[in-house]
């Protein structure tokens, strides 16, 4: 592909550094050239990328250095049960906490949370998931790491540079370089002392240790990181957990308990709507005076990650009734990150209810940064002050104004709009006497 | 004090497999005349109501109404631990607030079940009249709602001509079951005028679980108005659901 780029990078790119692009709009991305926004976003997310990647170039373009590791450890998720794990290193030393802390990075513009993950440079070793139980210098090393909790300088040695293969389109996650690791040292490394102890606890179940960690007050990153490592569990269980699947199964594991809790409580007494805006993205939540259930829905439009040429908003959603659900829902992690949200939320109000939240992301949002950005949205959404209505009607007209999508098509898409309008209760044929 | 003692464990199985499928925790009635429990799924959609009178047990011990509430899941877990030929003595103290479940066969195992304080929600059942009532074999009816499943989660029944139609459709297809007189599967039809309801797939399919207790089922329903489904099991007594509509889409 042509060198398009080259124009807004020409600064940077005299350093000799080797850049890459693919974009899914080739003749839109070579007029546009980064300059006229044609596709819409608000920044262009390859230059975006593409900054943040040259910016660190020059420090990794070298196939030895000592970093303050956040600490991160990253696993893979191809080639499972083998799994390329390592460590995540910045090349360089200082407070580097913040960057592998997304619940810190809520308010933070996008640029720097690119920046972030480009700054990480990710050892690879290839290692069968069940390697914990054998133990070993690497496998521990990076279990430590993974329970730090602050930054630990490590010193990382590639059997090449960290430059290869480091592809920029115009949709993906970031996600910074990387190369197979010859061997890495943690100088020393302060570690959680609650998570150490369910480390060494080799009778506790993995859930019971999160649920246990979470309560006493740790953020769900930190835990999503040493659960990854297997640092949990009954001991002859234990095994790494590919990072994406890690931060599903804590945020479905924690959002479960807490369902299950809230389910011993009232119902909410009215309808409770919530709505927030952020970063090109619009939240709402509808709380109804019922049993618990849940649902959650995404609108992407025409021009966004996963809806590049629609004409009109793709509408997706899954729910759950009260029991819960068996199969993992077509949506994606988010929708456990976004029930956790909603279940925290609930327990602090001491209710149950069933929810609805709904998501609508416009062409201006750059770049889909993480499950992470859903879950800290919820939760913030969930601070603001909720307006209070009778009925269901009047939280559709009150979001009408809010939302994009029109309260009809929301009707249409969703599950459990549709069942609340259309399914009737056992309670409506009861006559009025009866119920008293 | 309440002590009852059943010929077959399995009936009891059954009726708690009847309950649990859409309620997880009940309070059983115990009275001089026997058992009964009424009681709304969370989402106060469905509706079980249960009765096993003194004729049905053995012997039937009980002096004055006692509640008894229970978590289902754990009573089911209890029960699936029977075997065949036991017999099954259900026991309950007065100052006591545990369950005796004792299977009495080649051995005599006895579990004991802490019971819940759950207040009191007297339920009603719900007075409607129906329009029309169909009598089909428990089995034929599962069949028809599994074929229902294929394609949707909603199924609409109708009545009509003295036949009875099961009928859905949706993004996956659609599918159409007739069930006349004739094939001998509708064993017998009453009508004052037809009747056609949509009900939720979800629910018919979890009310199944009740087919093991009878091998006919009776539906009774009227146009857009909740439906009765009778189970009466042979050894006596009566499962019966109730089950809102769902009303159709403009």
């Amino acid at each position: 592909m042509d060198r398009w780029y080259s124009s807004f990078l020409s600064r940077e790119l005299s350093s000799g550094a080797d850049v890459r692009v693919r974009s899914k709009h080739t003749t839109l991305c070579i007029m546009c050239r980064g300059g006229r926004r044609l596709c819409g976003k608000s920044i262009c997310p390859i230059e975006l990328k593409a900054r943040a990647y040259i910016k660190n170039l020059n420090v990794i373009n070298t196939k030895e250095f000592v970093g303050s590791s956040p600490p991160s450890v990253f696993v893979g998720r191809f080639g499972y049960p083998y799994v390329f794990a390592g460590p995540m290193v910045p090349p360089f030393i200082g407070d580097t906490e913040v960057m592998d802390i997304p619940e810190a990075w809520f308010g933070k513009p996008v640029e720097t949370i690119v920046n972030y993950r480009y700054s990480l440079v990710r050892g690879t070793t290839r290692l069968p998931i069940d390697s914990v139980r054998r133990g070993g210098r690497v496998v521990e090393s990076l279990q430590e790491l993974s329970m730090g909790s602050s930054p630990a300088d490590t010193e990382v040695e590639f059997l090449k540079k960290p430059t290869d293969r480091v592809s920029f389109d115009d949709n993906s996650q970031p996600f910074g370089p990387s190369a197979p690791l010859k061997s890495f040292d943690v100088s020393s490394i302060r570690v959680d002392h609650r998570i150490e102890k369910a480390y060494y606890d080799v009778d506790l179940r993995a859930a019971e240790a999160v649920d246990d960690l979470y309560r006493s007050g740790l953020q769900v990153s930190r835990l999503q990181k040493a659960f990854s490592m297997g640092v949990f569990g009954l001991s002859r269980n234990r095994k790494m957990v590919p990072t994406r699947w890690g931060i599903t199964a804590v945020d479905s594991l924690l959002s479960k308990r807490l369902i299950d809790e809230i389910k011993a409580f009232e119902t909410v007494d009215k309808y409770m709507v919530y709505a927030h805006s952020y970063q090109h993205n619009t939240f709402a939540a509808i709380l109804m005076p019922r049993k618990w259930s849940f649902e959650w829905m995404e609108a992407w439009f025409p021009g966004t990650f996963w809806n590049l040429r629609g004409e009109d908003a793709a509408v997706i959603g899954d729910d759950e009734g009260y029991y819960g659900r068996k199969t993992y829902p077509d949506i994606g992690g988010c929708y456990f990150s976004t029930r956790l949200g909603v279940a925290e939320h609930l327990k602090r109000l001491k209710r149950q209810a069933t929810v609805l939240v709904v998501r609508e992301i416009m062409p201006e949002f750059p770049l889909p940064l993480g499950v992470w950005f859903v879950r800290e949205n919820v939760r913030s959404m969930f601070k603001g002050t909720p307006r209070i209505f009778e009925d269901l009607r009047s939280c559709l007209m009150y979001l009408k104004d809010f939302l994009v999508v029109p309260p009809s098509r929301w009707v249409e898409e969703s599950a459990l709009l549709r069942d609340t309008i259309l399914q009737r209760r056992i309670d409506d044929y009861f006559r009025r006497s009866d119920l008293t | 004090m309440f002590k009852a003692v059943l010929a077959d464990s399995r009936i009891w199985k059954n009726v708690i497999d009847s309950i649990s499928t859409l309620v997880e925790e009940g309070v059983f009635i115990a009275d001089p005349s026997g058992i009964r429990l009424r009681a709304m799924d969370p989402s106060r959609v469905a509706m079980v109501d249960m009765e096993l009178p003194k004729a049905a047990f053995e012997s039937y011990d009980c002096a004055q109404e006692m509640p008894i509430g229970v978590n289902f899941d754990d009573m089911k877990n209890i029960m699936k631990r029977t075997g065949s030929n036991e017999k099954l003595e259900l026991e309950k103290l007065d100052e006591e607030a545990r369950l005796k479940i004792r299977f009495k066969g080649k051995s005599s195992r006895t579990f004991s079940l802490p019971l819940l304080d759950l207040g009191k929600e007297e339920l009603s059942a719900p007075r409607i009249s129906f329009n029309a009532t169909l009598k089909i074999p428990a089995n034929t009816l599962m069949e028809a709602i599994k074929d229902a499943e294929v394609v949707s989660d909603f199924v609409k029944i109708t009545a009509e001509d003295n036949q009875m139609k099961i009928a859905a459709s949706g993004d996956r297809g659609e599918v159409d079951v007739v069930i006349t007189k004739e094939s001998g599967e509708l064993l017998s039809v009453e009508q004052k005028e037809g009747a056609h309801a949509l009900y939720s797939l979800t629910y018919l399919s979890k009310m199944m679980a009740a087919s093991s207790l009878s091998e006919i089922a009776v539906l009774m329903f009227s146009t857009d108005m909740p439906m009765r489904l009778d189970f009466n099991p042979s050894s006596g007594g009566k499962i019966v659901y109730y089950l809102a509509p769902r009303m159709e889409a403009e």
